[in-house]
Protein backbone atom coordinates (compact mmCIF):
# COMPACT_ATOMS: atom_id res chain seq x y z
CA UNK A 1 0.00 0.00 0.00
CA UNK A 2 1.27 3.48 -1.11
CA UNK A 3 1.83 5.88 2.12
CA UNK A 4 0.93 9.26 1.46
CA UNK A 5 3.42 11.67 3.52
CA UNK A 6 0.71 14.62 3.11
CA UNK A 7 -2.08 12.62 4.15
CA UNK A 8 -2.31 13.81 7.99
CA UNK A 9 -0.65 17.21 6.88
CA UNK A 10 -3.75 19.37 6.51
CA UNK A 11 -3.28 22.36 7.21
CA UNK A 12 0.21 22.03 5.47
CA UNK A 13 -1.97 21.02 2.62
CA UNK A 14 -4.06 24.45 2.41
CA UNK A 15 -0.77 26.39 2.54
CA UNK A 16 0.87 24.48 -0.31
CA UNK A 17 -1.91 24.86 -2.06
CA UNK A 18 -2.45 28.71 -1.99
CA UNK A 19 0.95 28.55 -4.09
CA UNK A 20 -0.33 28.89 -7.75
CA UNK A 21 2.09 29.40 -10.74
CA UNK A 22 0.30 29.88 -14.36
CA UNK A 23 1.94 29.96 -17.27
CA UNK A 24 1.64 32.76 -19.49
CA UNK A 25 0.28 31.94 -23.24
CA UNK A 26 3.09 33.41 -24.80
CA UNK A 27 5.58 30.70 -23.79
CA UNK A 28 6.44 29.29 -27.10
CA UNK A 29 8.71 29.87 -30.44
CA UNK A 30 10.54 32.64 -28.71
CA UNK A 31 13.43 32.89 -30.72
CA UNK A 32 17.01 33.89 -29.46
CA UNK A 33 17.13 37.57 -30.41
CA UNK A 34 13.76 37.59 -28.23
CA UNK A 35 15.33 36.07 -25.78
CA UNK A 36 18.76 38.25 -25.18
CA UNK A 37 16.54 41.68 -25.33
CA UNK A 38 14.19 40.11 -22.58
CA UNK A 39 17.71 39.84 -20.59
CA UNK A 40 18.74 43.07 -21.66
CA UNK A 41 15.36 44.54 -20.11
CA UNK A 42 15.36 42.05 -17.00
CA UNK A 43 16.04 43.88 -13.99
CA UNK A 44 19.71 43.87 -12.31
CA UNK A 45 21.12 45.21 -9.21
CA UNK A 46 22.61 48.39 -8.91
CA UNK A 47 26.47 47.60 -8.52
CA UNK A 48 27.13 50.89 -6.63
CA UNK A 49 23.90 50.33 -4.58
CA UNK A 50 25.71 49.35 -1.15
CA UNK A 51 27.66 52.59 -1.65
CA UNK A 52 25.16 54.98 -2.51
CA UNK A 53 22.84 53.86 0.55
CA UNK A 54 24.95 56.33 2.59
CA UNK A 55 25.45 60.08 1.96
CA UNK A 56 29.05 60.08 3.12
CA UNK A 57 29.74 57.58 0.32
CA UNK A 58 27.95 59.35 -2.30
CA UNK A 59 29.73 62.11 -1.83
CA UNK A 60 32.75 60.87 -2.16
CA UNK A 61 31.79 59.04 -5.57
CA UNK A 62 31.22 62.45 -6.50
CA UNK A 63 34.58 63.93 -5.32
CA UNK A 64 36.67 60.50 -6.80
CA UNK A 65 36.03 62.34 -10.57
CA UNK A 66 37.64 65.82 -9.61
CA UNK A 67 40.42 64.40 -7.25
CA UNK A 68 41.43 61.88 -10.42
CA UNK A 69 41.29 65.45 -12.89
CA UNK A 70 43.29 67.04 -10.13
CA UNK A 71 46.05 64.35 -9.90
CA UNK A 72 46.07 64.29 -13.63
CA UNK A 73 46.57 68.06 -13.91
CA UNK A 74 49.07 67.68 -11.51
CA UNK A 75 51.31 64.76 -13.44
CA UNK A 76 51.05 66.85 -16.48
CA UNK A 77 52.51 69.74 -14.72
CA UNK A 78 55.41 67.94 -13.30
CA UNK A 79 56.34 66.51 -16.61
CA UNK A 80 56.12 69.34 -18.79
CA UNK A 81 57.67 71.86 -16.52
CA UNK B 1 9.77 7.74 -46.81
CA UNK B 2 11.29 10.48 -45.87
CA UNK B 3 8.37 12.59 -44.71
CA UNK B 4 7.38 8.99 -42.61
CA UNK B 5 10.23 8.95 -40.75
CA UNK B 6 10.19 12.34 -39.74
CA UNK B 7 6.40 11.96 -38.67
CA UNK B 8 7.25 9.21 -36.38
CA UNK B 9 9.99 11.38 -34.93
CA UNK B 10 7.14 13.83 -33.87
CA UNK B 11 5.11 10.76 -33.08
CA UNK B 12 5.65 9.68 -29.10
CA UNK B 13 4.26 7.03 -26.79
CA UNK B 14 3.08 7.77 -23.78
CA UNK B 15 1.45 5.43 -21.79
CA UNK B 16 -0.80 3.19 -24.12
CA UNK B 17 -1.22 6.22 -26.74
CA UNK B 18 0.69 7.77 -28.98
CA UNK B 19 0.94 11.58 -28.77
CA UNK B 20 2.21 14.18 -31.25
CA UNK B 21 4.60 16.52 -30.20
CA UNK B 22 1.87 19.60 -30.24
CA UNK B 23 -0.22 16.93 -27.77
CA UNK B 24 2.73 16.60 -25.69
CA UNK B 25 3.64 20.31 -25.16
CA UNK B 26 0.24 20.92 -24.51
CA UNK B 27 -0.11 18.58 -21.61
CA UNK B 28 3.59 19.01 -20.22
CA UNK B 29 4.25 22.54 -21.06
CA UNK B 30 2.27 23.88 -17.66
CA UNK B 31 3.61 21.25 -14.96
CA UNK B 32 6.85 22.24 -16.40
CA UNK B 33 6.41 25.44 -16.06
CA UNK B 34 5.05 25.47 -12.29
CA UNK B 35 7.80 23.31 -11.35
CA UNK B 36 10.58 25.59 -12.35
CA UNK B 37 8.67 28.77 -11.49
CA UNK B 38 8.24 27.47 -8.21
CA UNK B 39 11.92 25.72 -7.70
CA UNK B 40 13.57 29.09 -8.60
CA UNK B 41 10.55 31.96 -8.98
CA UNK B 42 12.02 33.32 -11.61
CA UNK B 43 9.10 33.54 -14.68
CA UNK B 44 12.27 34.40 -17.42
CA UNK B 45 13.91 31.23 -16.31
CA UNK B 46 11.36 29.26 -16.77
CA UNK B 47 9.78 30.19 -19.40
CA UNK B 48 13.26 29.63 -21.37
CA UNK B 49 13.48 25.95 -19.44
CA UNK B 50 10.12 25.17 -20.83
CA UNK B 51 11.24 26.08 -24.45
CA UNK B 52 14.57 24.05 -23.86
CA UNK B 53 12.99 21.51 -22.86
CA UNK B 54 11.04 21.08 -25.72
CA UNK B 55 13.85 22.00 -28.28
CA UNK B 56 16.03 19.43 -26.43
CA UNK B 57 12.95 16.85 -26.48
CA UNK B 58 12.87 16.97 -30.32
CA UNK B 59 16.70 17.01 -31.36
CA UNK B 60 18.16 14.69 -28.34
CA UNK B 61 20.05 11.58 -28.81
CA UNK B 62 18.69 9.65 -26.34
CA UNK B 63 15.74 9.41 -27.51
CA UNK B 64 12.31 8.80 -24.64
CA UNK B 65 12.16 5.16 -24.30
CA UNK B 66 8.78 3.92 -23.33
CA UNK B 67 10.34 0.76 -21.02
CA UNK B 68 12.71 3.24 -19.22
CA UNK B 69 9.55 5.30 -17.29
CA UNK B 70 7.05 7.09 -18.08
CA UNK B 71 7.17 10.82 -20.35
CA UNK B 72 6.42 13.26 -17.65
CA UNK B 73 9.25 12.34 -16.15
CA UNK B 74 11.50 11.96 -18.92
CA UNK B 75 10.18 15.14 -19.63
CA UNK B 76 11.08 16.56 -16.10
CA UNK B 77 14.00 15.25 -15.82
CA UNK B 78 14.81 17.19 -19.13
CA UNK B 79 13.98 20.28 -17.60
CA UNK B 80 15.22 19.81 -14.34
CA UNK B 81 18.37 19.13 -15.73
CA UNK B 82 19.06 22.11 -18.17
CA UNK B 83 17.50 24.12 -14.85
CA UNK B 84 20.33 22.91 -12.60
CA UNK B 85 22.96 23.69 -15.55
CA UNK B 86 21.20 27.01 -15.73
CA UNK B 87 21.38 27.91 -12.24
CA UNK B 88 25.16 26.62 -11.80
CA UNK B 89 25.95 28.83 -14.77
CA UNK B 90 24.34 31.86 -13.12
CA UNK B 91 26.22 30.99 -10.06
CA UNK B 92 29.63 31.25 -11.72
CA UNK B 93 28.71 34.75 -13.67
CA UNK B 94 27.71 36.28 -10.12
CA UNK B 95 31.09 34.87 -8.87
CA UNK B 96 32.66 36.84 -11.69
CA UNK B 97 30.05 39.96 -12.24
CA UNK B 98 27.81 40.42 -9.24
CA UNK B 99 25.98 43.42 -10.33
CA UNK B 100 25.16 41.34 -13.63
CA UNK B 101 22.80 38.52 -12.06
CA UNK B 102 19.74 39.24 -9.92
CA UNK B 103 18.83 37.75 -7.23
CA UNK B 104 15.37 36.87 -6.77
CA UNK B 105 15.75 35.93 -3.09
CA UNK B 106 16.92 39.06 -2.15
CA UNK B 107 14.28 40.61 -3.77
CA UNK B 108 11.67 39.41 -1.26
CA UNK B 109 9.50 41.99 0.68
CA UNK B 110 8.34 41.81 4.09
CA UNK B 111 4.99 40.65 3.39
CA UNK B 112 6.61 37.63 1.69
CA UNK B 113 8.01 36.50 4.38
CA UNK B 114 4.47 34.91 5.33
CA UNK B 115 3.51 33.18 2.30
CA UNK B 116 4.43 29.71 1.55
CA UNK B 117 6.07 30.88 -1.54
CA UNK B 118 8.88 32.32 0.91
CA UNK B 119 9.05 28.87 2.73
CA UNK B 120 9.26 26.49 -0.07
CA UNK B 121 12.45 29.30 -1.27
CA UNK B 122 13.85 28.92 2.02
CA UNK B 123 14.32 24.94 1.40
CA UNK B 124 17.40 23.04 0.81
CA UNK B 125 17.80 23.01 -3.11
CA UNK B 126 17.45 19.30 -2.65
CA UNK B 127 14.38 19.37 -0.38
CA UNK B 128 12.97 21.52 -2.42
CA UNK B 129 12.83 19.41 -5.71
CA UNK B 130 11.55 16.64 -4.08
CA UNK B 131 8.73 18.27 -2.01
CA UNK B 132 7.21 20.41 -5.74
CA UNK B 133 7.77 16.95 -7.76
CA UNK B 134 5.76 14.88 -5.06
CA UNK B 135 2.93 17.36 -3.67
CA UNK B 136 2.27 19.52 -6.51
CA UNK B 137 3.33 17.38 -9.38
CA UNK B 138 1.46 13.54 -7.66
CA UNK B 139 4.92 12.21 -8.60
CA UNK B 140 6.31 8.50 -7.16
CA UNK B 141 8.87 8.51 -5.52
CA UNK B 142 10.37 5.91 -8.23
CA UNK B 143 9.97 8.75 -10.56
CA UNK B 144 11.08 11.39 -8.33
CA UNK B 145 14.87 9.63 -7.79
CA UNK B 146 14.95 8.89 -11.71
CA UNK B 147 14.53 13.08 -12.67
CA UNK B 148 16.65 13.98 -9.33
CA UNK B 149 18.94 10.89 -10.16
CA UNK B 150 18.88 10.08 -6.27
CA UNK B 151 17.71 6.80 -4.59
CA UNK B 152 14.67 5.84 -3.56
CA UNK B 153 15.14 6.05 0.26
CA UNK B 154 16.80 9.25 -0.09
CA UNK B 155 13.39 10.79 -1.57
CA UNK B 156 11.73 9.64 1.43
CA UNK B 157 13.87 10.84 3.89
CA UNK B 158 14.47 14.62 1.46
CA UNK B 159 10.66 14.59 1.46
CA UNK B 160 10.29 13.94 5.39
CA UNK B 161 12.52 16.59 5.92
CA UNK B 162 10.88 19.12 3.83
CA UNK B 163 7.57 18.63 5.26
CA UNK B 164 9.48 19.10 8.74
CA UNK B 165 11.08 22.28 7.95
CA UNK B 166 7.93 23.36 6.01
CA UNK B 167 5.48 22.84 8.99
CA UNK B 168 8.39 24.23 11.55
CA UNK B 169 8.82 27.39 9.10
CA UNK B 170 5.17 28.06 8.94
CA UNK B 171 4.05 27.47 12.16
CA UNK B 172 6.62 30.05 13.17
CA UNK B 173 5.26 32.08 10.30
CA UNK B 174 1.60 31.79 12.12
CA UNK B 175 3.17 33.21 15.21
CA UNK B 176 4.41 35.88 14.18
CA UNK B 177 1.39 37.08 12.66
Amino acid sequence: MKHDPFQDETKLKERLNEYTAEMPEHVRNKGNFRRFISYLSSPTQNPLEPIMSKQKHLSVIQLIPIALTLLITFVQVLIFF
Amino acid sequence: MMEKSVENVEMVMDGQEQLSIDQIYTLYSKPIYSFILRYTRDEQLSMDIVQDTFVRFQSTKRPYDPLKGTLKAFLFQMAYRLMVNKLNRRKKWKALLPFLVPDPVNERTQDDKMTIQHAIASLPEQQRAVILLSYYHDLPHKEISKILDIPVGTVKSRLHSAIHTLKKQLEVDFHET
